[in-house]
């Protein structure tokens, strides 16, 4: 009977050390000379980020140890993470190949990713940094984005939050691009020679908020808000933000004389682009009486006085 | 028979291939105290001064410095589109040295520099930390101290500053003949003619945007821009910065022909020889009357705009 039991205390020893073999840890880790086959822990770091999406638990932490390359394709997110570099090192995602570095493509999942690059492999070029078709938040934080052809942050038809804080993006086809139904806040950024920030709507309501940032050079628009259908409302408001150098309009607003959209400018200044401003269509382009809009090229359309109170 | 075969294919693929790969540029290449010239530029064998670093990248792609160190020895001539940056917790040093710029930026080239210190050699002083003409360039959380000028942009090229300290030298930042210029959350102090200066010699616009930054003690002027050519157009639209302890601070001025316009809104003012200076018919000095403009020696000279908000 005694030696039955220990058998049986045997073999739940042998099945509890199998499931902790494959248990998820609410931390992953990442090194520069980790190995896949490692289990990401910190002293046995994987290499890339996928092993360390399958290694971490939904709603756990990747840290990323040294300066390296964590991928070699696209990234795909599918629970809930915050990605980070430690400080002091420096931890890029490249998108190769005609594909995004990350995709972001589950319903439900909350990402955030913070002390990263997202740039493009030269040698092989991809498109957009990050792209997010499902999915509840995203989260960028200190990072920058450089030198991709298409959007830095493209996210389209669905109602997710976006927020980025403390980031630079410069030569990009477009910097963030929101469209039916995001939620975006921007604060404390720079986009530079770079097609700036678009709020569009065909359907749904699309709004973008931004403080405390500078959009500069580029051969786009500044801020754009745009609808194309009955049904899409979009809404944008700028505030404390510089937009200079830019090639088309500093602050663009326009219907197709269908939608509604709307774009409040509130203590900024739009110099030296194409158009100061640009507005057409049923669009409304609100201003506070606070904002500097001069030295452009030329402006077009109307401005709305916003009362301040 | 079958394996002398493939013996022979191997060699023959081998030798297709070796030099290409020696030849290959690559995306990233690394720079680091340790590193070695003769190196291929990788991580595990980086190169020592960013000339080889340089040869060794490809168009678009970046260097990394992967430690603290110096990585010239003369002026770099940066030819092709590249990032280049130290990791963050290190520090890039570029310096100018023996009369010579630290850094000349091809025409058309995009570059970028990123937690780099540009400051000039003490014992063989250079002259000014960078220098182009076209093309477009991007310095992040950077200082550049260097005798003579911090950044010199002679012609239709962009530049855009970042979190970046400029001190010493005649000029921080000169930007002249079509240049554009935007300089956000950037500190300019000691610097003996002006810390910003636009200006243009011909029929072109000069424009020079700042947000979030500060201006002090620099000896002569903060921010001053100035023509005498006609149909020249010098442009400087300051928003949320502070000028404190300079000789001037928003300054205006033109001999002759040309339109020089300073403009300023929600700053602060205050401690400088003359606050807001206006010279010459084509020359407007413009507030957007939500400044502090206070405490100065003397207030304002020539006529000063107030500017309407929209």
């Amino acid at each position: 009977m005694k030696r039955h039991a220990t058998r049986i205390l045997a073999f739940a020893s042998l099945l509890a050390l199998s499931w902790l073999a494959q248990a998820q840890a609410f931390r992953a880790y990442l090194a520069s000379y980790g190995s896949d086959a490692n289990p990401c822990t910190v002293a046995q770091p994987c290499r890339l980020l996928p092993a360390a999406l399958n290694a971490v638990l939904d709603g756990g932490e990747i840290w990323i140890l040294d300066s390296a390359n964590y991928n070699a394709a696209t990234v795909d997110i599918a629970k809930s993470v915050s990605i980070l570099a430690i400080p002091g090192q420096t931890a890029s995602v490249v998108s190769v190949a005609g594909n995004p570095a990350i995709t972001i493509s589950t319903a439900g999942v909350s990402v955030a990713l913070h002390n990263m690059v997202i740039t493009q492999n030269v040698g092989n070029p991809g498109l957009h940094g990050i792209v997010m078709t499902n999915g509840s938040a995203l989260t960028v934080e200190d990072s920058l984005f450089a030198n991709i052809t298409g959007a830095g942050i493209k996210v389209t038809g669905i109602p997710a939050r976006v927020y980025v804080k403390d980031t630079t993006m410069r030569n990009m086809g477009t910097a963030v691009d929101a469209q039916d139904g995001p939620t975006v806040a921007i604060s404390h950024s720079q986009f530079i020679a770079t097609a700036g920030l678009n709020v569009y709507s065909y359907a749904g309501t699309t709004r973008m908020d931004v403080t405390d940032s500078v959009i500069a050079g580029g051969g786009g628009f500044g801020v754009s808000v745009n609808t194309a259908l009955a049904g899409g409302v979009a809404t944008a408001t700028v505030t404390r933000t510089t937009i200079s150098g830019v090639y088309s309009s500093g602050l663009h607003c326009s219907t197709n004389n269908v939608g509604t959209a709307t774009l409040y400018v509130v203590n900024s200044t739009s110099t030296g682009n194409g158009y100061g401003y640009d507005q057409s269509g049923t669009c409304v382009l609100r201003t506070l009486g606070n904002n500097f809009i001069g030295g452009n090229t030329a402006d077009n359309g109307t401005l709305t006085s916003q009362p301040l109170r | 028979m079958t394996c002398t075969l493939t013996r022979l294919l191997l060699v023959v693929a081998a030798s297709l291939l070796l030099p290409v790969t020696a030849s290959a540029q690559a995306f990233r290449t690394y720079l680091a105290s340790y590193g070695n010239d003769a190196n291929p530029c990788t991580v595990s064998l980086p190169c020592r001064l960013l000339p080889a670093a340089l040869v060794a990248v490809a168009n678009n792609g970046e260097i990394w410095m992967l430690d603290s160190a110096n990585f010239n020895s003369g002026t770099v001539n940066v030819a092709k589109n590249v990032i280049i940056q130290a990791i963050p917790g290190q520090v890039g040093s570029i310096v100018p040295v023996a009369g010579n710029p630290a850094m000349t930026i091809a025409a058309g080239k995009v570059v970028t520099l990123r937690n780099v210190s540009m400051v000039t050699n003490a014992n063989s002083p250079g002259s000014d930390a960078i220098q182009m003409s076209t093309g477009r360039l991007s310095v992040e959380d950077s200082v550049l101290q260097s005798s003579s000028n911090g950044i010199v942009i002679n012609g239709t090229g962009a530049a855009s500053v970042r979190n970046t300290t400029f001190r010493g030298g005649s000029y921080g930042i000169f930007a002249a003949e079509g240049a554009t210029v935007s300089v956000s959350g950037c500190n300019f102090a000691g610097i003996s003619i002006a810390a910003i200066y636009a200006t243009a010699a011909s029929a072109i616009t000069t424009d020079v945007t700042v947000r979030n930054s500060d201006f002090a003690n620099n000896a002569f002027t903060a921010v001053w821009s100035y023509v005498s050519t006609a149909s020249a157009v010098a442009r400087i639209t300051v928003a949320n910065s502070s000028f404190g302890g300079n000789g001037y601070g928003v300054v205006s001025s033109m001999d002759n022909a040309g339109s020089a316009i300073a403009s300023v809104g929600s700053s602060v003012i205050a401690g400088n020889g003359i606050g807001l200076y206006q010279r010459g018919m084509g020359a407007v000095t413009e507030v957007m009357g939500d400044n502090v403009i206070r405490n100065n020696v003397t207030l304002s000279s020539g006529t000063i705009t107030t500017a309407s908000r929209m």
